[in-house]
């Protein structure tokens, strides 16, 4: 895996850079990386904003990253910012999104749907790290190894946020409900974009 | 069914939901042109996203001074070697100032900032620290440090920016910009740069084995749109250091070195940095959209107010102009396949116009945010205003990547009385196009070079050029007039 601390490597001089490929690179993957970093964000402005720092930053380091496997080193990049945008973006105003392009579930009034939409605005509200670590483990598949390092923590973090996050996620009743048990109150699930501290 | 795998699913459900277009080619080649200029543009940006400037930085973006926000510190490891720069003597007005620069020095020595991956840098000791320059530099104050940092057993040096206003103790000053060691460095100054009260002057400074730095502008635009951007050498302080200080109400301006842009100063000239500013570069943009009278004009909306915001600001910037000494107004803003697209016109003192049009751009890649100026204009204050320019959508392939090779829409935005407009392509062949209710128009059409507008009679009111997408890059500005 690249050495995501190379955020503190010199900037490549990009003037001779080659773009081809780095087009190529960014046409091919942007939309995978925009969905990775909405699941990791929970807003489709931030994970775009995100994407776009990530590929900068890539963009600097593109005659090294090219070589080695630059989609790890980006979605490296996009996790630990959106870990740490997750905290200063509780002291912004939140920004509002003109045009919704994350599509409405499809119509469908089963108590199963609106379960799965509880589940993820239970997801959105976990805290950044443990959203992360969830979102790697689960989604990507990465082991406790791959999620530590990615995220540049201890195996040990990521095993206490994940169970963290699932003892978290059980005790609401909507992820209860999906899976077939029986309901129960949770406490209240904060709104994600409040500046409250978790 | 057991959680991990609901939670799977759920997360699947909701990436499958998420739509984002790629960036096209040509919106990734500004993005890349910005990454190339980030070392010898300014980056007015970075020490105000240090000061915590979020909408400024925002704004910055927007400008395409600072490509990405500044929130994520970067300590640079470069060569454990000092630049020239540090070893050459302290310069600016504060050189003398012992005191001074021993407190700068003691501060210097605090830095301790933590990065990602867990590496945290200090800075060892006040003795080791190289004041490049300290002084006072139009309204703010302004030092250069060159320190080594240390992060266990690896040290590497950087060169540290601190701003404060003019004046300012040692205990004021704000750190922003931290490079390697550089030779050459560059820096400019606008209002926002300190937290506390704006300034009207933009200042710029720049250091090092230059042979000679030249200012180019303010633009002049004169009453009849012709357009002229002045240039005269700017003289040095002392050697190796040049110092710039705007006049209050100065519109943008380049400092170039060795043909090359080095810094652009004035960011007085597009405004939006705070609500004061918001509110000026708004007030009187659209009394037409508000008083709904709006004869002969297609206003698909009056835009939300962040979004008219932003797109002043971008014309703004496009314009050159300096934001308290010209006026805004919305001319048009509609939608082109889902794109929204505005035409704001900005004039210059002397009456002489400029006309931008601005296209929101969602995913371009190191863009961010709204607001892109893709056509500019001028016209005189007598002329009637009329705007051409290819607007060019990104077309899915089969494999999932895009390409521009897509039908080229051609919009249209003429005067008030014009019914019709006819387009001239490069093989000299004219396309007619109506434009119900006199504009605007939209025609997809390769090859488009020049426009004329015909009112109801059938008599020519506006004539212009097809601006071409290649002439939409990062450094749109009204161009000189031949």
């Amino acid at each position: 895996m690249p050495d995501v601390a190379a955020e503190v490597v010199p900037d490549v001089d990009v003037e001779g850079a080659d773009d081809g490929d780095f087009h190529a690179f960014v046409q091919s993957r942007w939309s995978a990386l925009v969905r990775y970093a909405y699941l990791l964000t929970g807003d489709l402005g931030h994970a775009e904003d995100l994407v776009q720092v990530a590929l900068e930053g890539t963009w600097r380091r593109w005659r090294h990253v090219r070589a080695e496997r630059p989609e790890v080193y980006v979605r490296t990049a996009i996790a630990r910012r959106a870990v740490s945008r997750g905290r200063m973006l509780r002291r912004r105003v939140r920004e509002a999104e003109l045009t919704s392009r994350v599509e409405a579930p499809a119509p469908d009034p089963t108590e199963a749907s609106a379960a799965r939409e509880a589940v993820w605005r239970e997801l959105r509200s976990l805290p950044p790290r443990m959203r992360a670590v969830v979102v790697l483990r689960v989604w990507e598949d990465l082991s406790e190894a791959e999620t530590a390092a990615l995220l540049g923590c201890s195996t040990g973090a990521v095993k206490s946020q994940l169970s963290r996050a699932v003892d978290r996620l059980a005790g609401r009743s909507a992820l209860r409900e999906a899976v077939g048990l029986p309901g129960a109150a949770g406490p209240r699930t904060p709104d994600p974009m409040t500046n409250e501290e978790r | 069914m057991d959680e991990l795998t609901m939670v799977r699913e759920v997360l699947g459900d909701v990436a499958d939901r998420v739509s984002s277009r790629p960036p096209d080619r040509a919106q990734i080649d500004r993005g890349l042109r910005r990454v190339r200029r980030r070392r010898r543009v300014a980056r007015a940006g970075k020490g105000l996203g240090a000061l915590g400037g979020v909408a400024a930085v925002l704004a910055a973006v927007q400008l395409g001074v600072v490509p990405v926000p500044s929130w994520a510190p970067v300590v640079p490891i470069t060569s454990p070697a000092a630049s020239a720069l540090a070893n050459g003597p302290t310069r600016g007005s504060l050189a003398g100032d012992a005191a001074w620069l021993r407190a700068l020095r003691e501060k210097v020595a605090t830095f301790d900032q933590a990065e990602s991956g867990g590496e945290r840098w200090r800075a060892p000791s006040a003795d080791r620290v190289d004041v490049i320059y300290a002084g006072d530099l139009g309204d703010f104050r302004v030092a250069v440090v060159e320190t080594p940092l240390r992060w266990g057993a690896i040290e590497a040096r950087a060169q540290l920016w601190y701003l404060g206003e003019k004046g300012a103790a040692v205990a004021a000053m704000e750190q922003g910009r931290s490079d390697g060691p550089q030779d050459l460095v560059s820096e400019t100054f606008g209002p926002g740069s300190v937290p506390a009260g704006p300034t009207t002057r933009g200042a710029a400074l720049v250091l090092g084995p230059a042979r000679d730095v030249e200012q180019v502008g303010p633009v002049r635009i004169a009453a009849d749109g012709t357009v002229s951007w002045p240039a005269a050498p700017v003289r040095a302080t002392e050697p190796g250091v040049w110092e710039l200080v705007l006049p209050a109400g100065s519109g943008r301006v380049f400092l170039r070195t060795a043909g090359r842009d080095v810094v652009a100063v004035g960011e007085r000239g597009w405004g939006g940095e705070s609500d004061a500013e918001q509110a000026v570069l708004v007030r009187g943009a659209t009394p037409a959209v508000r008083t709904g009278s709006v004869p002969a004009r297609v206003v698909s909306s009056a835009p939300a107010a962040e979004r008219l915001a932003g797109s002043l600001a971008a014309a703004q910037y496009a314009s050159a102009l300096d934001v308290t000494t010209s006026k805004r107004r919305l001319v048009w803003s509609g939608t082109v396949d889902g794109t929204t697209l505005d035409v704001v016109e900005v004039t210059a003192p002397s009456g002489g116009r400029v006309l931008v049009a601005v296209q929101d751009v969602y995913t371009a890649v190191m863009q961010g945010g709204f607001g892109q100026p893709v056509a500019v204009t001028t016209y005189g204050a007598a002329a009637t205003p009329a705007l051409a320019w290819v607007f060019q959508e990104a077309v899915a392939l089969a494999d999932g990547a895009y390409t521009t090779n897509g039908p080229q829409h051609v919009v249209l935005v003429g005067p008030s009385d014009a019914v019709a407009a006819q387009v001239t392509t490069t093989d000299g062949a004219t396309h007619r196009v109506d434009l119900p209710g006199g504009g605007p128009g939209v025609l997809t059409l390769e090859g488009a070079q020049s426009v004329r507008f015909l009112d109801g009679d059938g008599a020519t009111v506006a004539t212009t050029k097809v601006v071409q997408p290649d002439a939409a890059g990062a450094g749109l500005q009204p161009p000189t007039t031949p």
